[in-house]
């Protein structure tokens, strides 16, 4: 695995391509939320010709503002991989295809961020918040929550005194997910 | 060479060994199961012990409409209440009609 | 395509490199796609836009009596593939008291229910009279093990009424072999 800066990302696929590797495999997006304040783009080319291991290609974007060149330039097919991840990430690909893929037009959000909740299981209430011997889920005991539904106090019924959760905290909630940092 | 009889086709809640517990309605990726219970006092205690209360199972449903048969629950429960059967799962003509009751209501239950 | 080498194919494969395995050429495509007759063709109008299929029904019990046609979304589609006793050819002309089902094999997603809705529709003019619907597997009837997607329609229901819920993931094809019997009256045959 090689870490690019995103200033030399387009220009060292190219030369990649260029070494001989121009096989286009797959081209992912990470959440590294909770371990790097990132998106990590992860592109995994081969040479097939020349019977060697893959190439993988790892670029770190600062998760507030992730803007990356696009590669489809060098490689045609990744351009359906780069559509893909600016919709389910909200990453922009400078120079890249702006049309979404496979969400519909009029959807919101960025999915596969690991702070986003997912709706329909917070809004629905879930078999198993009852406990043994009750009938109805009582509100005064403190319930179970499901896995990627985060604890009330982070997300859903947040204090309104305090501030909004960071992300890192709602992602880190709602399913444990999120990697912790290596201290 | 002939194929072993089909037998991961439908669920059923053996009644006397459930506990209301609910690992499996917990564990269900699907949320599929609900479970209603009320608790009760022991009877027939010794003179002198302290009150003791066990669970009564009042509601028992599995909505086949969202089941994935992936046999969690089966695998989970501790007290072996739900197994696999051969017969094929009922179809209904509404997804309402999908959701199965599994436990007769009775005069106990229905207090 | 790819040619596994007599002195590869005898050593065990875990642990080995990929381009040890296999002499990997990149697939061609539609190189043979044959043209195949235009009939039986299904035309509607989608986001502006006119599109034109060719619908493959099965000829259920063989006499023309039920044609059943496979939305095949997802996995259901191959227990279809299964219970299906003919391969599917393009739509005939109909006998007055021939029936039509539509069968919904797998999940509806947000972005095809327009097309999965518009196909239903374009069949029922195809055929001349309402299919009968069948919703097939978990997926189709409410969303299935996937209800809590950001993407998935929860149920076929949501788009079109539907005549009949089969549970399962994927259901046994003889569960739809008796559904379709029982939507014939011809329980028990």
């Amino acid at each position: 695995m090689i870490d690019v800066p995103p200033k030399e990302w387009l220009s060292t696929v190219d030369a990649v391509r260029t070494a001989g590797f121009d096989y286009f495999d797959w081209l992912g997006c990470v959440d590294e939320i909770g371990r790097r304040d990132c998106f990590r783009i992860v592109l995994l080319v081969r040479n097939l010709a020349a019977k060697a291991e893959p190439m993988m290609l790892n670029c770190w974007l600062p998760r507030d503002d992730p803007r990356i060149d696009t590669v489809r330039t060098v490689y045609a097919g990744a351009a359906w991989h780069e559509r893909e991840i600016a919709e389910l990430f909200g990453v922009e690909f400078v120079g890249g295809d702006s049309r979404r893929l496979l969400l519909n037009p009029e959807f919101e959000g960025t999915p596969l961020r690991k702070d986003e909740v997912l709706a329909a299981r917070t809004g629905l209430d879930w078999p198993g918040a009852k406990e043994p011997g009750e009938t109805a889920a009582s509100a005064n005991r403190r319930r179970m929550v499901p896995p990627g539904v985060p604890d009330a106090a982070v997300w859903g019924d947040r204090d309104e005194s305090q501030p909004a959760a960071e992300p890192a905290e709602v992602a880190e909630s709602a399913g444990g997910r999120i990697r912790r940092r290596r201290t | 060479m002939s194929l072993p009889e089909p037998s991961h086709r439908w669920i059923r809640l053996i009644e006397p060994a459930c506990t209301s517990c609910m690992i499996c309605a917990r564990e269900c990726p699907s949320w599929c199961i609900s479970i209603d219970s009320h608790t009760e006092p022991v009877e027939g205690l010794l003179a002198g012990a302290r009150e003791r209360t066990r669970n009564v199972l009042e509601r028992f449903a599995i909505d086949w409409s969202l089941c994935m048969y992936c046999g969690i629950c089966v695998d989970e429960c501790p007290y072996d209440a739900l197994e696999w059967v051969g017969d094929v799962t009922q179809p209904g003509s509404s997804s309402a009609a999908l959701v199965e009751e599994m436990v007769e209501k009775s005069e106990a239950t229905s207090r | 395509m790819a040619a596994i080498s007599a002195e590869a194919a005898n050593k065990p494969i875990i642990g080995r490199r990929f381009y040890e395995l296999v002499d990997f050429q990149p697939m061609r495509t539609h190189r043979d796609l044959q043209e195949f007759p235009y009939n039986g063709l299904v035309s509607f109008g989608l986001d502006g836009e006119h599109y034109r299929g060719v619908m493959r029904w099965v000829d259920w019990y063989g006499d023309g009596s039920l044609y059943v046609l496979d939305v095949g979304l997802a996995c259901c589609t191959l227990e279809f593939d299964a219970a299906a006793p003919a391969t599917a050819g393009p739509l005939p002309g109909l006998d007055a008291r021939a029936q039509v089902a539509i069968v919904i094999s797998g999940t509806v997603t947000d972005r095809l229910a327009p097309a999965v809705a518009a196909v239903i529709d374009g069949c029922e003019q195809q055929a001349g009279r309402r299919p009968a619907v069948i919703s097939f597997g978990a997926c189709a009837s409410s969303g299935g093990p996937y209800w809590d997607s950001y993407a998935v329609t929860k149920g076929v229901d949501q788009l079109v009424a539907v005549d009949a819920y089969v549970p399962g993931c994927p259901p046994p094809p003889e569960a739809l072999a008796a559904v379709l019997d029982q939507l014939m009256g011809r329980v028990g045959s």
